[in-house]
């Protein structure tokens, strides 16, 4: 596991009474500018990894996927207009983890598609994660 | 009004050997004109990646909108419009098929055989790659694939899963993430050459590929079902004037396919979606 991909204490911000019908994991500012790979994402769990099963057991919430523009260059402009925003959809996975007691880890494991899926940490940049509720 | 066009999907056209042809054909005479031809397969390949980069992926801020807003799926429905008149302009027989990749075939062999022979008898096969124009220092080449293991296409429920989604930024958000993953899946990893992919998971070179256009016929055909369950109108207020640059068109007028002049042919494949 990459310690880049690692985010402890991650914040989420719940409803009064702390009831949520939607729980979404955004990923903000994620670069699309280089290769196409996927990202899975855990909940709790710092040793997940490329091997790591995606299962409720493992604290998978979901995966996002990076199609990316294919550009080998590295110029400002070019990196700029491909930053994205993505988000999961992991209401059951955020609840199932908030129940077990906060605060609440995400680690992402990037991979390359193939079989196996080869790592892709030098592939994945992004500015920050965050859960938001509803 | 002339009666719309039908699109088939790919495996019934293994029984339409005349549509199939007709297909091929096309793809040939496209792929076979200089770059600079406004008709050609380059010319119409390059308006998503490059050098045009027009294409809609993802969300954007801007043009008045304070909230992000994404067109990717009215802009790709504009280029697929425009792509299949490009397609007539060489054979007035051709239709645009889709590819169901939840289809038991697609689960069974993946990319469909159509898009994997080498040779129709003694010639190239059109729809196994087309050609990339010279970029960035690389010469001009075909396009490749190296795609992935079926067992990891998405199933027939996934995309159940999207038709019950009422929301259109929710259902668009989770479209695109599942084009996303068949654009990456199909490229592939090139197994003599790891840090490098297959076409089709890049968005500067994916649309000189074959096989993009009956991906995203597939992608407009899942819209059009979602449509049909959650409303032809069904799209946030601000996004209907939104321009298709460089179409000349706006959202509001790719809503309804019919309008467009064509239909999807009431059909499942077996197994599929």
């Amino acid at each position: 596991m990459s310690e880049r991909f690692f985010f402890p204490d991650v914040p989420v911000t719940l409803p009064r009474g702390h009831s949520f019908s939607r729980a979404d994991i955004r990923f903000r500012e994620v670069d699309q500018s280089g290769p196409s790979f996927e990202v899975r994402v855990f909940l709790n769990n710092p040793k997940a990894g490329i091997d790591t099963p995606p299962d409720a057991k493992n604290g998978y919430a979901g995966s996002f996927h990076i199609y990316g523009f294919g550009l080998k260059k590295e110029g400002t402009q070019e990196r700029q207009r491909t930053l994205t925003d993505y988000s999961v959809n992991a209401t059951e996975a955020v609840r199932s983890a908030i129940e077990r007691g906060r605060p609440l880890s995400i680690t992402l494991v990037p991979h390359y598609y193939g079989d196996p899926p080869a790592n892709a940490d030098d592939a994945l940049q992004l500015n920050g994660v965050s859960v938001e509720t509803s | 009004m002339a009666d719309p066009t039908l699109r088939p999907s790919i495996d019934s056209l293994q029984q339409k050997p005349t549509q199939l042809a007709a297909l091929r054909d096309a793809y040939e005479k496209m792929q076979a004109l200089a770059g600079t031809d406004n008709r050609s397969w380059i010319y119409w390949a390059g308006l998503h990646g490059y050098p045009q980069w027009q294409c809609w992926h993802h969300s954007r801020i801007g043009q008045g909108s304070p909230r992000g807003y994404n067109l990717f799926l009215p802009w790709h429905r504009a280029y697929l419009v425009y792509w299949e008149h490009a397609m007539r302009d060489q054979n007035a027989d051709v239709v645009l098929p889709w590819w169901d990749w939840t289809s038991a075939t697609s689960h069974q062999s993946g990319v469909p055989q159509s898009f994997v022979t080498p040779k129709v008898g003694a010639k190239r096969n059109s729809l196994l790659n087309g050609p990339v124009p010279p970029m960035l220092g690389d010469p001009e080449r075909f396009t490749l694939r190296f795609p992935g293991s079926p067992n990891r296409l998405p199933t027939p429920s996934d995309v159940d899963g999207l038709l019950a989604l009422t929301s259109f930024v929710d259902f668009t958000a989770q479209l695109e993430d599942i084009h996303d993953l068949i654009h990456g899946w199909t490229g592939g990893r090139n197994p003599s050459s790891p840090g490098d992919g297959g076409d089709m998971g890049s968005v500067a070179v994916a649309a000189f590929d074959p096989i993009f256009w009956s991906h995203h016929c597939m992608i407009d055909r899942i819209w059009y079902l979602w449509q049909l369950r959650q409303g032809v109108n069904n799209i946030p207020d601000d996004y209907l004037d939104k321009p298709l640059a460089p179409f000349s068109l706006s959202v509001r007028d790719v809503l309804d396919i019919n309008r467009l002049g064509y239909e999807y042919v009431d059909s499942h494949e077996s197994g599929g979606h």
